[in-house]
């Protein structure tokens, strides 16, 4: 996954930028509570695939 | 849509190499543009820049298409990004791009939502190219009633669209336009597999029928064989836009 790919996707209901977890190969959206899946390197930005992260699981990402 | 078209692609009408040569040529191209490859899916236009480009990017909305492409450039030691998005959600910041390029994404895609994007994402001078494979034969109409006739529920009027449709009322105007032809035979047998790698009549939706229908289209080709084969004449056109 190129680094400079994931530093400029945003995500595509607020335009927030996203941070990388490489472990879990997801987007995440702090704003919106989703996860945006990563599969075989290829970013998948469509939110009604994103997956709804629980309020603690973003609370972990502070 | 397209994923299901995957295993007969190969036999729809391909994009003549020559096409990318000269298009590189009339672009012009140098080899350090970035080119945004709009509704990529396989990614076949895409790739066919690669020797004339820097940067390769891909986005479609359809995820087999793009693993499809991935699997491709891996294979062949391409570096692409691919990203699974609808285009109006691409981030103006994956921009500017030099080039843009089309398949038959302008049958499908909504242009009040995306050419907005692709104003944003191009460079001042930058260039549009859509790229369509097509042929042209006698038996070519005959063909197509058959498709009809076994998918009357498939949006055949969004092929109408052409290019100029598209961009109609926007700052886009066509400034050059590219044809390459090229003689071709092909079977019966070999025009079924085609007609399997469209998206209206794909082998796994046409299911159980696919025997059925395989036994009408070649009926209704049997007029225009000719010691087994027919003719058809291979052509890419490429239409160029640029700002008005």
């Amino acid at each position: 996954m190129d680094p400079k790919l994931l530093e400029i996707l945003v995500c595509p209901l607020c335009k927030s930028p996203l941070i990388y977890r490489k472990s879990e190969q997801e987007l995440i959206c702090k704003a919106d509570r989703l996860a945006y899946a990563i599969k075989d390197d290829i970013p998948v930005m469509l939110a009604d695939e994103a997956r709804a992260m629980t309020p603690e699981e973003v609370e972990q990402l502070r | 849509m397209w994923s299901k078209t995957i295993p007969h692609r190969s036999y729809r009408e391909p994009y003549l190499p020559r096409f990318f040569q000269d298009a590189a040529r009339l672009l012009p191209l140098h080899g350090h543009e970035r080119l945004l490859d709009i509704a990529c899916g396989t990614g076949t236009v895409a790739f066919g820049f690669a020797p004339f480009v820097s940067s390769l990017t891909g986005v479609d909305m359809e995820l087999p298409m793009l693993e499809n492409a991935r699997q491709h450039a891996e294979t062949h030691n391409i570096d692409i990004h691919l990203i699974h998005s609808r285009m109006e959600d691409i981030p103006t910041e994956t921009g500017p791009f030099d080039i843009m390029v089309m398949g038959k994404a302008h049958w499908y895609l909504d242009a009040r939502m995306v050419i907005p994007k692709m104003d944003a994402l191009l460079k001042e001078h930058g260039k549009i190219l859509v790229c369509l494979a097509t042929a042209e034969a006698p038996w070519r109409a005959t063909f197509f009633q058959v498709l009809l006739k076994w998918a009357p529920d498939f949006p055949w009027g969004r092929l109408d669209i052409n290019p100029g449709h598209f961009f109609e009322g926007s700052r886009f105007q066509i400034s050059d336009k590219i044809v390459i032809q090229r003689p071709h035979m092909v079977t019966p047998d070999y025009l079924v597999k085609r007609a399997y790698g469209y998206p209206a009549t794909p082998a796994s939706k046409l299911g159980d029928q696919a025997e059925y229908f395989a036994a009408d289209l070649k009926q209704a080709l049997s007029p225009f064989m000719e010691n087994g084969k027919l003719v058809e004449k291979l052509k890419t056109v490429g239409f160029i836009f640029s700002r008005k």
